[in-house]
């Protein structure tokens, strides 16, 4: 069993926040008189994280996914609550801390805008202290992995996005850190770009050991990529477990295509929803699992109807993740 | 030392835009041939032989090595810490593993080190050969020592000041009035002696004038050199106040952060 890297306890972040109504007159008040409201951005997270795992760390816009990862890197401070990783404190030993981890945020750059990118893969060679060879090595690796040899002395500015985002995950890879963050790493990026970017974690966490934490809104990076997912709305952690044991706990529908030989006007099959009915030969169900069994669903069509071929397909990862936050809105609001 | 890795992007920032350089080269010696206009106006208008103890000839001297400070000390630290709060650019610097006042000091001497070479060099040689600016050796060496001081001053004054844009957020007018008020009070915009005296006894005890009225008197040979070290030690006690003022500050403001942007 791998060894704990990360131990989050209790950990609680609220912000002030100053609200203002609409309209030409409160922005002139607002100059003199503010309504601060205070947000718990985090409330009462706890977690592990352990050495080598990939972890996706999910949640809606404004969950407080980002905040942790802030918190985490050691970029703010905690309102209460505890994190030990790799045995630091990582805002009281912030310099020492981040010498030993990686990040990259999709939204800001670490590159400096105005020059090439192999500037700031020497300065980071520079900061981090890495010794020629070491650098050399690992430079001419990645760069032989994310294909960025003939993009480094452009200017970062003349870059396309995922020309940068390479060139970001080689800039924060450099140092060899033992753990890196990955906040929305594949935003905005290709299909191919995005691949690129998933298959150079992939190896980077199976040849190092490196431990991944990783935020995305693309439930193909989690697909691909985590082991362990933890769930995170508006502050509070909804799920903590594997991508396996989400869909045995929350999947509770199939689909069933269902193509016929001659025309059927109004397909019904028991506990089924129609969803979709694109011609007179085709249907489109949702079974209900939790209240009939996919045998008894296909049995029942083809006893009905006159059945050419059918289909099956599993509820998507992203729809259960949908299903999860909606189901905590409502819960949330309930409460209130 | 970490850090000078920043001292080399902040030299290749200084040359990425050919434009930037060369609008640089002809914008900022504006200031002081507008300067040298307007006094000598003054002193032909007026008829009169000395303002403030300052000849008409030391008037334009004054003016030349005041540029040449200006060259040396300025810093934008303030503005480059209110821009980083402001669009969450602080968070990544946060993620170096350096103090942030290294990380800036480091940067500015790249930029620095552009600004030996393509403007401090040319402008001291134009003014010794053409401008007729001396001063005894001595003397030149003491304002060399003055000059970084007072740079190393300014920086840390405008680190802590910068800590207020935690609170602020609004840098750009800010910075404005504060770099008005320290023009005004360091003897950039005049020199200290044409204030009425008790102004100028006032300005003794802050430390603005040790910006550029100091390290201009020394090359001036207008101090002696007991008074000259004296500003020496001064400035270096003014180096680490600024400096633990801004240490604490520093540590109280990140509690405060809130890493807006990324």
């Amino acid at each position: 069993m791998p060894e704990n890297i990360i131990t989050v306890s209790d950990l609680n972040k609220s912000f002030k926040k100053f609200e203002r109504s609409v309209g030409l007159i409160s922005a002139l008040k607002s100059v003199f008189k503010r309504n601060y409201i205070t947000v718990n951005a985090v409330n009462n997270v706890s977690f592990e994280v352990k050495k080598g795992e990939i972890l996706g760390y999910l949640g809606p816009n404004g969950a407080g996914k980002s905040t942790v990862i802030k918190m985490l890197t050691g970029i703010l401070y905690p309102s209460s609550g505890e994190i030990n990783s790799l045995g630091f404190i990582p805002w009281k030993d912030r310099e020492k801390y981040v010498a030993n981890i990686g990040a990259v945020f999709g939204q800001k750059s670490i590159l400096w805008h105005d020059l090439p990118a192999i500037d700031t893969f020497n300065l980071q060679k520079t900061i981090y202290e890495i010794p020629d060879d070491e650098f050399n090595k690992r430079l001419n690796e990645m760069t032989e992995l994310l294909n960025v040899r003939d993009i480094s002395k452009t200017p970062v500015r003349n870059l396309s996005l995922g020309e940068r985002m390479r060139c970001e995950f080689i800039a924060s890879m450099l140092h060899n850190p033992k753990i890196i963050f990955l906040d929305e790493p594949t935003i905005g990026l290709d299909v191919v770009a995005k691949e690129k970017i998933r298959g150079f974690i992939k190896k980077v966490n199976k040849e190092y050991g490196t431990t991944v934490i990783l935020t995305t809104h693309d439930i193909g990076d989690v697909e691909e990529l985590c082991d362990r997912i933890i769930i995170i709305d508006k502050g509070i952690h909804i799920y903590a477990g594997s991508l396996l044991d989400l869909k045995k706990k929350y999947v509770n529908h199939r689909l069933l295509k269902v193509e016929f030989n001659n025309e059927v006007k109004k397909p019904h099959l028991k506990h089924c929803e129609l969803i979709e009915k694109p011609d007179e030969y085709t249907a489109l169900f949702k079974v209900n699992i939790t209240k009939t069994g996919m045998t008894n669903a296909v049995k029942e069509a083809f006893t009905k109807y006159n059945v050419y071929d059918i289909d099956i397909k599993e509820q998507s990862v992203e729809s259960i993740i949908r299903q999860i936050y909606e189901e905590t809105t409502k819960k949330l609001s309930d409460v209130k | 030392m970490k850090g000078y890795g920043f001292l080399i992007t902040g030299f290749k920032r200084y040359f990425a835009y050919k434009a930037q350089v060369l609008a640089k080269l002809i914008a900022s010696p504006a200031e002081l041939v507008i300067m040298i206009i307007v006094w000598m106006s003054i002193f032909n208008y007026s008829g009169l032989k000395e303002i403030g103890g300052f000849s008409l000839s030391e008037m334009i001297n004054y003016y030349i090595i005041i540029y040449i400070v200006g060259l040396i000390i300025s810093d934008k630290s303030d503005t480059r810490l209110g821009s980083n709060i402001q669009y969450g650019y602080l968070a990544m610097r946060l993620l170096n593993p350096l103090q942030i006042y290294q990380l800036y000091l480091n940067d500015e001497f790249g930029e620095k080190l552009g600004i030996l070479f393509t403007q401090l060099i040319p402008v001291v040689i134009i003014s010794v050969l053409f401008l007729g600016l001396n001063s005894s050796l001595i003397n030149a060496l003491l304002f060399v020592i003055s000059g970084v001081l007072a740079y190393f001053m300014i920086f840390f004054f405008n680190m802590t000041f910068g800590l207020l844009y935690f609170k602020v957020k609004e840098y750009r007018y800010t910075s404005r009035i504060k770099n008005m008020i320290s023009g005004f009070l360091s003897g950039k915009i005049l020199p200290l002696s044409v204030f009425p005296l008790w102004l100028s006894e006032v300005i003794k005890f802050l430390p603005f004038n040790y910006f550029f009225y100091a390290p201009a008197n020394i090359f001036l040979g207008k101090y002696s050199l007991g008074v000259s070290l004296i500003t020496l030690l001064i400035q270096f006690s003014w180096i680490i106040l600024f400096y633990a003022l801004f240490k604490i500050g520093w540590f109280k403001a990140l509690k405060e952060f809130e890493g807006v942007g990324i």
